[in-house]
């Protein structure tokens, strides 16, 4: 009985570790295609560039057109982006609920994209307002709402840390072939351990649109039938979390590491009342950090 | 450190709480013991090796130190040990500059159940898929943190279990940090188990563990270019396809493993085979192959001869409990890979050591140690003792796994590699002989040749090729020279000659002993064949000790010399230094 007590309890055991085994049979997944022409054979484009040399923070708003608190907290965002001399970048991100388009209804846009829902997944579906802010811990957590204040206190913290990345970024747009060249060109100020990811996004700005609003002292309630839609996220171009800086995501001080993309815009964005903007960010792959930010509208045909 | 402190506080109730309980009870029969290590250095400034205040980073006092402290009384002790870097002392990483109490337990027996709850060690047969292990001169510490039960299910079945997490330098654990490693191991000693072979001199014990770790996996991309053209009428277009890719990275990866061992008077065979699933690491370059390794020793012993061989095929073996954990020092291991290389004594011998290779590594070792019987011709009156040993370490055969997949490329299976193959890159080698001859009772010598190739590239580098061989012949004078039974005169030359690297040294320590208390050595090491004459340097040290009772206090000042320091195959970079040493041990 003894051994048959043993062996049960061998078995029970060996066989719970047994299981204890992923097997994967699909290592790789695609995220992202970049097709980059060695040489753009055309002659008519439109450059333009920005150069950040002084820490930038980053603010991702997770918001809806259905949100009633939402543009208090994204009118007052792009108020302290001004008052910081633009070093604050936002753009919104269309997740949740309350971005659903309703069709028939003057609620009808769909400004959600793949992008912002995995975003909004990764961030464990926040409510909106909120956001992270360079995706820095503040009070315990990296989502921040814009009702307690937090925001503020987050951004005034971030915008007084040392800037650890110089970054330039260009872009040139093809109007024949709807197509941007982006170069990002990104220079570590100090020695960092770890490795690093650039992440550059798409956004849409300036779309006139509805939006629900509980706050008259800014607009109208409980529709904003001409609310101004700010940098609202299109797409990712390097997908939803980037690439590494370098082959390995390992850099070193005073290096220039330069990364070119190349954009097929959708011709939907192309408008005459909206700008497209390049949003690019650098981030810490292992504690998530977004050490630099950066900002550069497309320059098109208009 | 937060944890830790919570930690020890917790320890510190868990001991009092029963003394003010049943304070009686508790102390009766009870029993402290503990030791004392103290290692403290003061730098100075050198500008022979380099050495200013500022590559010393102002840190001009450097101090090691720990206390071990047991409690035991009947089935029940605690144990714990109390580390200190402040700052760690040069060659030790900075992280683990700091006090507190990284290692404590309870444990208790209660018939055929022991229970340690805790940090513990623990080894699963020879360590292929577990071990947790301390080597304090290479700041060497992969503790579990967690539970551990050892149970003897029946006569002759022992089973092991836990579940824990690692230490690493004084982070708490959280979910983000590291892994939960579980584990359960079974031997099993037939003779003991049935009647028949209870008499039996044959002695056979069979061992079986499993292991695995869950980890909370990071997101992890990266991005490979490839080339095409396009062709529309005459123009072409030529495009770059950048694909990025996101890693599928296994959250939990078993391994298990098998063995044996079996004895007979004064032979002994024991063979372990070990497999670990797909585990895509920073070491491996986050391949997906499964891992393997086999591990057989084989000795044979009786009066005036000793023989021992073992061998190891290793294959993607590298098993830690983070997967982005990599480089040095070695942290959050898992496993342990046996060394099949030498552990030498002398310093020019262990000038050029081995660090085990866990992506993949074909070792062998051989000793055969045979005592020349006294008073025979060539023994003489006392024995002659003759130690002859060879030890091999090669890379392994990879064949790619399809053409135009290069080796060890990331997100694939990396390559392919036939069971217990031989490849073509030598990491080491390692052939010496020793002579030990007392000729009378006031005198006796030792004398030693060591012949070592050492692939500079891959033990330092981890760049697999054979483009920097180091090739040295070391020779070895050990002579003592007993004026009374207390005191004894030690004379030791050395010489290492070499046309690669530094070149050729030569070394000659002088030590003078009164037993039992004090000690006294000169030493220099002089790299008189350097290439480069400024770097011809003398490594000196004169150094005093002093022994009473159990406590031990020894000065030394001088220069130490640059080095990896490797015990076991796991192996710490020495960086030059110059200064006085303090070691203090103590032991109650």
């Amino acid at each position: 009985m003894k051994y048959k007590y043993s062996f049960v309890i061998i078995a029970a055991v060996f066989l719970m570790s047994w299981t204890a085994c992923d097997k994967i049979d699909e290592p790789l997944q695609v995220v992202n295609v970049q097709n980059i022409p060695e040489h753009i054979d055309d002659t008519l484009f439109f450059a333009d560039s920005v150069l950040v040399t002084q820490k930038q923070v980053l603010l991702e708003d997770f918001t809806g057109h259905q949100c009633v608190n939402c543009p208090t907290a994204a009118l007052a965002a792009h108020q302290w982006s001004e008052d910081y001399n633009g070093r604050l970048i936002i753009y919104g991100i269309h997740a949740g609920y309350q971005a659903l388009p309703d069709p028939g209804s003057i609620y009808s846009a769909d400004f959600t994209c793949p992008t912002g829902d995995e975003l909004f997944n990764f961030f464990n579906q926040p409510l909106n307002p909120s956001a992270p802010i360079d995706r820095v811990e503040y009070n315990g957590s990296i989502i921040l709402y814009y009702i307690t204040g937090d925001w503020k206190a987050a951004v005034d913290i971030e915008m007084a840390k040392e800037n650890l990345f110089d970054m330039k970024i260009k872009n040139s747009y093809y109007p024949k072939k709807k197509a941007v060249s982006i170069n990002v060109w990104s220079t570590p100020k100090t020695e960092l351990e770890g490795k690093y990811k650039l992440v550059v996004y798409i956004a849409e700005d300036h779309i006139i649109a509805a939006q629900k609003n509980n706050n008259s002292d800014i607009g109208p309630e409980p529709d904003w039938v001409d609310y101004d839609h700010r940098n609202v996220l299109r797409d990712a171009v390097n997908g939803t979390f980037g690439g590494y800086i370098t082959d390995d995501g390992t850099i070193s001080q005073g290096e220039t590491y330069y990364n070119q993309f190349y954009y097929k815009i959708n011709s939907d964005w192309l408008t005459d009342s909206t700008d497209l903007i390049i949003i690019a960010y650098i981030l810490n792959e292992e504690s998530g950090e977004i050490l630099q930010a950066g900002e550069l509208k497309i320059k098109t045909e208009k | 450190m937060k944890n830790i402190y919570i930690s020890s506080k917790f320890l510190l109730i868990i001991l009092f709480l029963p003394s003010l309980t049943f304070s009686q009870n508790f102390l009766e029969g009870s029993k402290v013991s503990g030791n004392t290590q103290i290692d403290a250095q003061v730098y100075s400034q050198d500008s022979k090796l380099g050495i200013t205040d500022s590559t010393l980073n102002y840190k001009k006092f450097g101090m090691n130190g720990f206390t071990n402290v047991r409690y035991t009384n009947g089935n029940f002790s605690a144990y714990m040990r109390v580390e200190g870097y402040l700052n760690p002392m040069v060659g030790y990483d900075p992280r683990y500059e700091g006090v507190g109490v990284p290692y404590w337990n309870v444990n208790y027996k209660i018939g055929n159940l022991e229970m340690t709850a805790g940090h513990f060690y623990e080894q699963f047969g020879s360590g292929l898929i577990m071990r947790g292990w301390e080597e304090w001169t290479l700041g060497y510490d992969n503790n579990f943190y967690g539970f551990n039960a050892k149970f003897a299910a029946a006569k002759g079945v022992m089973i092991k279990g836990l579940v824990g997490v690692q230490r690493y330098f004084w982070e708490p654990y959280t979910p983000d940090s590291r892994g939960i490693v579980k584990g359960v191991d079974g031997d099993f000693y037939l003779n003991d188990m049935f009647k028949g072979m209870n008499n039996a001199k044959t002695k056979i014990t069979l061992g079986g563990s499993f292991v695995s770790k869950y980890e909370k996996v990071p997101t992890m991309n990266f991005s490979r270019d490839s080339a095409y053209s396009v062709i529309v009428g005459t123009d072409t277009t030529n495009w770059i396809k950048k694909t990025t890719y996101r890693y599928n990275l296994p959250h939990n990866v078993g391994s298990w493993a098998a063995r044996i061992n079996i004895s007979n008077g004064g032979f002994s065979f024991y063979s372990e085979y070990a497999e670990k699933g797909n585990d895509p690491n920073a070491t491996n370059n986050y391949i997906y192959l499964k891992g393997q390794a086999i591990y057989s020793t084989i000795s044979y012993s009786r009066k005036g001869l000793g023989i021992y061989f073992s061998s190891k095929w290793i294959n993607n073996m590298s098993y830690k409990s983070r997967l982005t954990e990599s480089g040095n020092p070695p942290m959050l291991d898992i496993n342990y890979l046996p060394a099949t290389t030498k552990v030498h004594q002398y310093s020019f011998a262990a000038m050029y050591p081995y660090a085990t290779q866990p992506n993949g590594e074909f070792g062998l070792q051989g000793e055969v140690v045979y005592t020349i019987p006294k008073k025979s011709k060539l023994g003489g009156k006392y024995g002659t003792t003759i130690t002859v040993s060879y030890s091999l370490a090669n890379s392994i055969k990879k064949e790619q796994i399809s053409t135009g997949i290069p080796i060890d490329s990331t997100g694939t299976k990396g390559y392919k590699s036939p069971f217990y193959s031989f490849g073509d890159i030598p990491y080491y080698r390692d052939f010496d002989v020793k002579f030990e001859h007392k000729f009378n009772k006031t005198f006796k010598a030792k004398a030693a040749y060591y012949n070592q190739t050492y692939n500079k590239h891959v033990i330092e580098d981890e760049i697999y090729d054979k483009d920097e061989l180091v090739y040295a012949h070391i020779g070895v004078l050990d002579m003592t020279y007993k004026f009374t039974w207390k005191k004894s005169l030690r004379l030791e030359a050395q010489g290492l000659w070499t046309k690669e690297d530094k070149g050729n040294w030569a070394a000659m320590t002088l030590e003078y002993n009164i037993a039992p208390k004090w000690s006294f050595a000169i030493m220099d090491e002089w790299n008189y064949g350097n290439d480069n004459v400024d770097m011809r340097i003398h490594y000196y040290n004169v150094a005093i000790g002093y022994t009473k009772g159990t406590n031990r206090i020894a000065v030394r000042y001088g220069r130490q010399r640059e080095g990896l320091l490797c015990v076991g195959g796991v192996c710490r970079y020495v960086p030059n230094s110059t200064g006085l040493t303090i070691t203090l041990t103590s032991s109650f």
